[in-house]
């Protein structure tokens, strides 16, 4: 126990920075397709169905 | 210790399996954990040995396999600076955008036959930092996900810089013509990369042979207006 309260070498914490900021200039790629909407019911209906196959 | 360069033993496939697996399953958590559609569709699965919410949507499942499908060539030849997941409003204008920074170091110290593990180790502590992101990041927009709303169809993007991907309109990507047939791609608009003043959250970084990668967040000042 005497060892865990000593003094113990610190490192330096590094400074965060991201390593490619944005850049306006560059713009990247998205898919052209957009990502689906799930209403809620259609999500309530999902689990309903997904639910029996856990216990299979 | 034998030093290989990226070419031998094809390295670079197996980053881009290795990475390509991890987006997959950081982009169904991100979704969960920020709640961009409802936690109904989620099951809990057990991948890098922690427990992960994933979607059992098949379209929503399809969409993010079609989007990763397209990134993986990119991450063969060691063509990708970063992906981005980004969350928008109702208004299109992102929320928050979570971006995965991506270096692959030329060379390569092959020390250990462990080598996998250990990135498989280090990957699974950026799993961990997402389950737990919601406690550093402000609650998005009133009407923004589950369980109040269905949402608007592009309420997730994924966007994709790669390293020399100059500015040129409409650009297509410049890789296997059928990967894209179904799935094409298109050049970014400013409003999806720009946000006005974001607050920098870094969640993790880590450093191996393998890859270097960085995970942060930027969050919209103010998400509700």
């Amino acid at each position: 126990a005497e060892a865990a309260l000593k003094e113990f070498p610190i490192r330096q914490l590094p400074r965060f920075a991201p390593w490619f900021p944005n850049d306006l200039y560059r713009l990247p790629f998205k898919p052209k397709k957009q990502p689906p909407v799930i209403s809620c019911e259609e999500a309530e209906e999902l689990k309903q169905l997904s639910t029996p196959s856990e216990y299979v | 210790m034998t030093t290989l360069t990226r070419q031998d033993l094809n390295f670079g496939q197996v980053v881009a399996d290795v990475l390509s697996e991890f987006l997959e399953v950081a982009v169904h958590l991100i979704l969960y954990v920020r709640e961009v559609y409802p936690i109904g569709i989620f099951q809990k699965r057990k991948k890098y040995n922690v427990p992960v919410q994933m979607s059992c949507h098949p379209e929503l499942n399809q969409y993010i396999q079609d989007t990763l499908h397209c990134v993986k060539p990119l991450l063969e030849k060691n063509d990708v600076e970063k992906v981005v997941v980004v969350i928008l409003d109702k208004e299109h204008h992102p929320v928050e955008r979570f971006v995965f920074e991506i270096t692959q170091p030329p060379l390569l110290s092959i020390s250990s036959e462990s080598l996998l593990s250990h990135v498989e180790q280090l990957l699974r502590a950026f799993i961990l930092k997402i389950s737990v992101c919601d406690a550093v990041l402000d609650n998005n927009p009133p009407g923004f996900g589950f369980p109040f709303s269905s949402l608007s169809p592009s309420e997730i993007s994924q966007l994709v810089l790669r390293k020399s991907s100059p500015y040129r309109a409409c650009q297509p990507l410049e890789i296997k013509p059928f990967v894209f047939q179904d799935f094409p791609w298109i050049l970014a608009d400013e409003q999806d990369v720009h946000m006005h003043d974001p607050r920098l959250i870094p969640l993790k970084t880590m450093t191996s042979d393998l890859l270097k990668m960085q995970l942060y967040v930027e969050e919209r000042a103010h998400k509700g207006t």
